[in-house]
């Protein structure tokens, strides 16, 4: 049902940590290039894990996991590592950013590891596109790009966070819950500037969060309990 | 690369306690330094004590109680050597001079050494240096007195004094020459040698203030010889302790002692003073071998507890390290900056410590070479020196790794999660 090409694809899925109980089985995944996914779950649902698999920071011994047509669970650790920093942006719940560096630097970061993401830039300076990805975040004040990072509010935190996330393009962003530490008006309208930019630069969101009021400014929502092993074997 | 970049923001970030932990470091270093720098110059000043001269000359005993007692002035040769024997090797052809040395008597802790002009000629020190005058000359009377540096020094004698000489070498003598007072006629310059530490006479005097003496008691005082008598009576001496022989040429030597060592009228011993001073030095060196040995345990304690420092600050820096991780750092630059910044801190060290080094000894230059004689010259590093201080900086290297080794896995099993 859906032509667009796929950015995740996730079949035959199984997983338990060693000396665990099976902890995630999915079957069939896809995700499609540009689309925003809220994927809701309690906490211990397993959602990290799923995160680290797709990120290729868990190893996968069973099934297999295609990003961008790349079947990452197959790629070596190095060569994982280099994936991931060309096409995934991260976002996490706290304590997103470095705490010696300013803001520009936080921001760039991503830069000095991706050869990708910065070729991506060539023909832009990059302190121009850093302003440009905070303004469009609602982080318009200009001082701020020399400050360090710990005298910044929470909220404007999560902001650099995702705006270093965003840099250089990467086609997927993966946020883990990062609005659970903002108040309701700070988490709508960080919500809304995330998605916004999102949307105008196509990329791929995975939204991690356990607060299904969220779920309604999403494309499509999927279930942790859809994806435990547990649940699987009941039914 | 941005990895340097990040090491010296981190440590910048902490930089109290990287500042403390770079200063730990320096103060071993330092200490390792000085003490080299110490160990180099004291073994120096041991080996310059006496030079220039060919064979130590004495009654057959331990080469190095031989040394101890004719150079350095320490403990008691138990036999002299007869004045005719002496003169017999004095006056071989292939002997370019001798110094006769007679020891036995003291003077508030000092030795007093009996000798002759030739002391004053012939002794050399440190290379070629030989003795100077600062004020005064030599004894040219009997009861003439010359100080050493050291004596002058400590006792505040000046030219004309009046000294008396004590009988045996104890520092406390109940035995006084009273009768015979001696006057202070000149004071050496400074050798870094015992001859600082040495009040000179001439061997008339020597034997003039023991004529009355038999097996170590003073005669009764109506039988002594008052010091105006003695003036005119023939004080060549009976016997002495030991000589010094210059020879006509270096390679003549071990010939000489060869036959001094097998002469048949008199049990003779003769020694080079190298050789001595080399199976000396055997033995003294322990102790600073030991000394040494401290200064490199107190350096490794330090780089331990830098090691201790890193691994408390890991848990802290969790979060830099996942958060690294997560905008695509890999293990390897994980490994690099835990590396780094150890190299860091001991690079930082050995290069303060070296600096507190050069601090610490230029301004104990004037104590060492005043109190204890030991003349430290201010130089680079040697490249002795120098592959120590590489030596350190890499055992901090190779200590960095057990840090970014545990980061390493930390990063590993946290995957991108945010421990906090």
């Amino acid at each position: 049902m859906n032509p667009i090409e796929p950015a995740i694809e996730i079949e035959g899925l199984k997983f338990a940590w060693p000396g665990a109980a099976p902890l995630l089985a999915i079957d069939s995944l896809t995700i499609g290039r540009g689309e925003r996914v809220f994927l809701k779950g309690p906490s211990g649902s397993g959602k990290s894990t799923l995160l680290g698999l797709i990120a290729g920071i868990v190893n996968l011994r069973v099934g297999s996991i295609r990003v961008n047509g790349t079947t990452i669970s197959e790629l070596r650790p190095t060569r994982r590592d280099r994936f991931r920093s060309d096409h995934i942006g991260f976002i996490f719940q706290l304590f997103n950013l470095i705490p010696y560096l300013t803001v520009l630097s936080n921001v760039l970061l991503p830069l000095n590891f991706s050869l990708e993401r910065r070729e991506r830039l060539q023909n832009e300076n990059l302190t121009d596109e850093v302003l440009r990805l905070l303004t469009a975040l609602g982080l318009a004040e200009g001082d701020l790009l020399h400050r360090l990072t710990t005298q910044l509010s929470i909220g404007q935190q999560q902001r650099v966070a995702a705006a270093r996330a965003l840099i250089g393009r990467p086609e997927i962003v993966i946020a883990d819950e990062p609005t659970s530490a903002l108040d309701a008006d700070t988490r709508a309208g960080f919500l809304r500037l995330l998605m916004a930019e999102c949307r105008s630069a196509g990329t791929t969101l995975v939204f991690v969060s356990h607060d299904s009021a969220l779920e309604t400014n999403f494309d499509r929502t999927l279930s942790m309990q859809d994806f435990t092993a547990s649940t699987q074997m009941r039914t | 690369m941005v990895i340097w970049t990040l090491a010296l923001k981190s440590l910048w970030n902490r930089r109290t306690t990287a500042a403390l932990m770079a200063l730990a470091i320096s103060i071993s270093v330092a200490l390792l330094l000085s003490v080299e720098m110490l160990r180099t110059a004291a073994k120096e000043g041991f080996t310059n004590t006496i030079s220039g001269t060919d064979l130590i000359v004495g009654a057959r005993t331990g080469p190095i109680n031989l040394l101890l007692a004719s150079v350095f002035r320490i403990g008691n040769a138990t036999t002299n050597i007869s004045w005719a024997t002496y003169q017999k090797i004095a006056k071989h052809p292939d002997v370019a001079w001798t110094i006769p040395i007679s020891l036995g008597d003291s003077h508030r802790g000092f030795r007093v050494l009996g000798t002759d002009q030739d002391y004053f000629r012939h002794y050399h020190f440190a290379g070629d240096q030989s003795l100077h005058f600062t004020a005064g000359h030599s004894f040219q009377n009997l009861y003439e007195a010359v100080l050493g540096a050291d004596v002058e020094r400590k006792l505040h004698y000046k030219l004309g004094d009046t000294i008396i000489l004590a009988h045996g070498v104890g520092p406390v003598s109940f035995e006084k020459h009273t009768d015979k007072p001696f006057r202070v006629v000149g004071i050496l310059a400074k050798t870094g040698t015992p001859v600082d530490r040495t009040v000179h006479v001439s061997l008339e005097s020597i034997t003039a203030i023991h004529v009355d003496w038999r097996t170590g008691v003073h005669a009764p005082a109506n039988a002594r010889v008052s010091a105006e008598q003695l003036k005119r009576m023939d004080l060549t001496p009976k016997d002495i302790t030991a000589f010094l022989v210059g020879m006509r040429s270096k390679v003549l030597a071990l010939r000489m002692q060869r036959a001094i060592n097998e002469y048949t009228g008199e049990a003779l011993l003769a020694v080079i003073p190298g050789v001595a001073l080399n199976q000396l030095w055997s033995l003294v060196g322990i102790a600073d071998t030991a000394l040494m040995i401290v200064a490199a345990f107190v350096v490794l304690a330090s780089l331990l507890g830098m090691l201790t420092s890193i691994l408390t600050s890991l848990n802290e820096r969790r979060r830099e390290m996942a958060i690294l991780r997560s905008v695509g750092a890999r293990p390897r630059h994980i490994l690099a900056l835990m590396v780094i910044e150890a190299g860091l801190l001991a690079a930082l060290g050995v290069i303060f410590g070296t600096i507190w080094a050069y601090v610490l000894i230029v301004a104990g230059r004037p104590i060492l070479q005043n109190e204890f004689g030991v003349f430290i010259d201010v130089n680079v590093p040697s490249a002795y020196d120098i592959s120590i201080l590489c030596i350190i900086v890499l055992s901090a290297l190779l200590i960095g790794f057990l840090p970014a080794f545990r980061a390493y896995r930390n990063t590993l099993s946290d995957g991108l999660q945010i421990r906090v």
